[in-house]
């Protein structure tokens, strides 16, 4: 009986229809999971996951209420942005708006998929007493903006400044040739060390460090020009001599040569290096595990070179961009999102409980800034030099940055034994290949 | 509704008869294989070697190039290392895993209490996941807060944490010993199944000729395992040359450039900067080498099944 009526069931026919109504079906589910093929319009809202969550908790929690409030079908994802939209802009299968950082913005805003959003920017900068200058050129492209600039991060000196004081150290060391010496004799190896740098391609906080050391002995790696390849110089060399004295000091732990990116945050907050450059993610960590520590930090700007002069980093961390979806109805509401995120009291309140600067100059009578600690990433934020300095962000120096070129002469020099001269020539060599694909 | 008689086709529906429904039949269940093996292997890697003529970067249009890709990622400073790295890594973590694999299923085939026990427990490494194994043994090796220097700190074999991870050899090793733990099950349970298979009569006639335990396993165990060996080896060879996850997660390539191998360029080229084109390049580099394995493998699995 059973059998029977599977063998009315499993006619051939039957299988055939089967198959066609599946694949049907299964064309028709993939086509709801694929953004802008077949789904129900929606806005897609894509967001990245910051070390401070709280602040990601409010900022997803104000675009969730001003779509209930506008009766719009919104998705916010609070996920790596990086992949996901690098396959979106391939594939054309983009978001309405992406959260977009300096780095993202030189890779894709060529691609034309960035709207102009010059009339946002325009309106936001009057609303806040304009962006402040390294946001502006970093987001301003032939006299237009493509992205709106939202927060800006800088790598600063986080150091134990409970260990200092106990040492007969009032102030943190002015140049680095003082912090090294200062360092070495205030650390207890092999329980703390001196210094919380990387020496390796996979801690790329360190490839900022050794670059704004770099800069503050005046090398640079390229000119102003933004193209003229310049590693083969004396004040390379000096700044690699200077690398390599502190490393012959013993002021790093062996195992920084296989460090992380986070490995740096974790000596600070373990208590096994007394300095670390990072930006304020260890601040937080602090806030959130360890409070009772917390005060016990202190902030430096980056040190000082031979010459007097001392250079912070600059990241845009946080800005939008509303992508060219070709949705009109969308881009509209995009832009309306976009007031709502700029008015004054969502930025305000997000800028509190965040931890970096606004990219806008009209909110430092915010009460955040009399905290020091926040302080001295708001100082940063209005000085900080954008990446391919003393030239203009570029895509070749992008590539090049990925390359981690100082880590890797930093590496050479202290790992490899090799001379100054030696580590200069290999990335000397990466530098013109890279830039070869770029300018012929 | 009743079956329709294979010879039975007349009338409208008639027109098919019953070879071509079989056909249709045929070509209908072939249909989810196809679309998979085209839309995800064939279609990818033809694309894969169209762009690796071109200058492509993401989200722009490319032009044709021709080997001017080929020639920049041959002279590329590390890409002579990457390739020796990435040989000597294969060949250690391969003949590793082949040798505990073989061992594993020695034992696994006696008569040992726990046994079925012991089997799914020597499998679990395959089972997990790459990206979580690089993650549990980046925290054993870490030199921080890592398990090994915690134990053998506190059993004061060390005055000092070992960097495992910072210094070349022992990166370098690190990374054969996650490979090897994470691919000798699939040699262990292929050579026990093998073992199986093994008619043990010929272990009681060789017992009865005087044949020594390391005269067995050399005469009838290796023999009658041949095919088996041959076919995990070429195998691991192909998966633990293209690793990728795990030297990355473990090292990034590091400390210096000491466990660079080549699919963390393709990693940097097409992933970090967008360059499709170069990073298409490094595996299409590496495709005959991969290719003759390939051609080796199913040669001698065809004439295994015709013979």
């Amino acid at each position: 009986m059973a059998h029977g009526v599977l063998a009315r069931r499993l006619t051939r026919r039957t299988i055939l229809k089967s198959t066609v109504l599946g694949a049907f079906a299964l064309a028709a589910a993939g086509c709801n999971v694929v953004p802008g093929i077949g789904a129900k319009s929606k806005m897609l809202v894509w967001t990245d996951p910051t070390f401070a969550p709280a602040s990601d908790d409010y900022q997803t929690k104000v675009i969730e209420d001003w779509a209930k409030e506008k009766g719009v079908e919104i998705e916010v994802t609070r996920d790596p942005v990086d992949q996901k939209l690098q396959a979106a802009v391939e594939s054309k299968q983009l978001p309405d708006i992406s959260q977009v950082d300096d780095g993202r913005y030189i890779k894709y805003q060529p691609s034309g998929m960035l709207l102009d959003v010059s009339d946002l920017y325009a309106e936001f900068g009057k609303a806040w007493g304009g962006f402040y200058k390294p946001a502006e050129k970093t987001v301003t492209k032939q006299g237009k903006q493509f992205m709106l600039p939202y927060s800006i991060d800088s790598s600063l000196m986080l150091y134990r400044n409970d260990i200092l004081q106990e040492g007969g150290v009032k102030e943190f060391p002015k140049t680095w040739n003082e912090m090294f010496d200062t360092v070495k004799k205030l650390q207890k190896p092999p329980d703390l060390y001196g210094c919380g740098f990387q020496f390796n391609k996979d801690g790329t906080d360190a490839e900022a460090t050794f670059g704004m050391m770099a800069l503050s002995y005046g090398a640079t790696l390229v000119k102003e020009d933004s193209k003229t390849i310049n590693v083969k110089t004396p004040e390379m060399k000096a700044f690699l001599t200077e690398l390599k004295r502190s490393w012959d000091l013993g002021v790093y732990a062996p195992g920084v040569t296989g460090w992380d990116n986070s490995a740096n945050n974790v000596s600070l907050q373990d208590g096994k290096a007394i300095v670390i450059h990072n930006p304020a993610s260890p601040l937080v960590w602090f806030r959130n595990n360890k409070p009772e520590m917390l005060p016990k930090i202190g902030i430096a700007g980056t040190p000082a070179g031979p010459t007097g002069k001392a250079y912070n980093t600059f990241y845009l961390r946080d800005g939008f961009a509303i992508m060219q979806t070709g949705k009109q109805a969308n881009i509209d509401l995009s832009k309306d999102l976009m007031r709502k995120l700029y008015s004054k009291d969502v930025y305000r309140q997000w800028i509190g409980l965040a931890f970096p600067a606004p990219a806008v100059a009209g909110m430092e009578d915010h009460e955040v800034w009399k905290n020091p600690q926040r302080k001295g990433f708001l100082d940063a934020a209005k000085s900080g030099v954008l990446t391919g300095y003393p030239g203009e962000p570029t895509e070749a120096y992008t590539e090049l940055g990925s390359r981690t070129p100082f880590i890797q002469m930093a590496i050479r020099t202290v790992i490899d034994n090799w001379s100054a001269d030696q580590a200069m020539d290999e990335v000397d060599k990466i530098a013109r290949d890279i830039y070869s694909k770029y300018y012929k | 509704m009743s079956a329709t008689p294979a010879t039975a086709g007349t009338g409208a529906r008639g027109r098919l008869t019953a070879r071509h429904r079989e056909w249709l039949l045929g070509y209908a269940v072939i249909v989810p294989a196809f679309a998979f093996v085209f839309g995800l292997i064939l279609y990818p890697a033809v694309w894969g070697i169209y762009f690796a003529f071109t200058d492509k970067v993401i989200g722009r249009p490319e032009k044709f190039v021709g080997l001017t890709n080929f020639f920049w990622v041959l002279q590329w400073p590390d890409f002579g290392l990457m390739i020796v790295n990435t040989v000597v890594i294969t060949v250690l973590a391969v003949g590793i895993k082949a040798i505990v694999g073989m061992t594993m299923a020695l034992v696994l085939n006696e008569d040992i209490p726990f046994r079925s026990a012991a089997r799914a427990l020597m499998f679990l490494p395959w089972t997990v996941p790459s990206f979580v194994a690089g993650l549990i043994w980046r925290w054993l090796f870490d030199d921080q807060n890592g398990l090994f220097n915690w134990g053998l700190l506190n059993l004061g074999l060390i005055a000092a944490p070992i960097p495992w991870l910072g210094r070349p050899a022992t990166a370098f090793m690190a990374i054969v010993v996650v490979l090897v733990w994470k691919g000798f099950p699939f040699f262990g349970i292929s050579y026990l199944a093998g073992l199986q298979a093994i008619s043990t009569e010929l272990y009681e006639a060789a017992q009865v000729d005087g044949a020594n335990a390391m005269q067995r396993f050399r005469h009838i165990t290796i023999p009658g395992l041949q095919h088996v060996i041959l076919i995990t080896v070429l195998l691991s060879t192909i998966w633990t040359a293209n690793t990728f996850d795990l030297p990355f997660i473990l090292t990034g390539g590091g400390p210096g450039n000491a466990t660079e191998v080549f699919t963390l360029l393709t990693y940097q080229l097409g992933i970090q900067n967008g360059r499709v084109g170069d990073a298409a390049t490094v595996p299409i580099m590496a495709m005959p080498f991969f290719g003759a394995l390939i051609v080796v493998l199913t040669r001698y699995m065809l004439s295994r099944e015709e013979a």
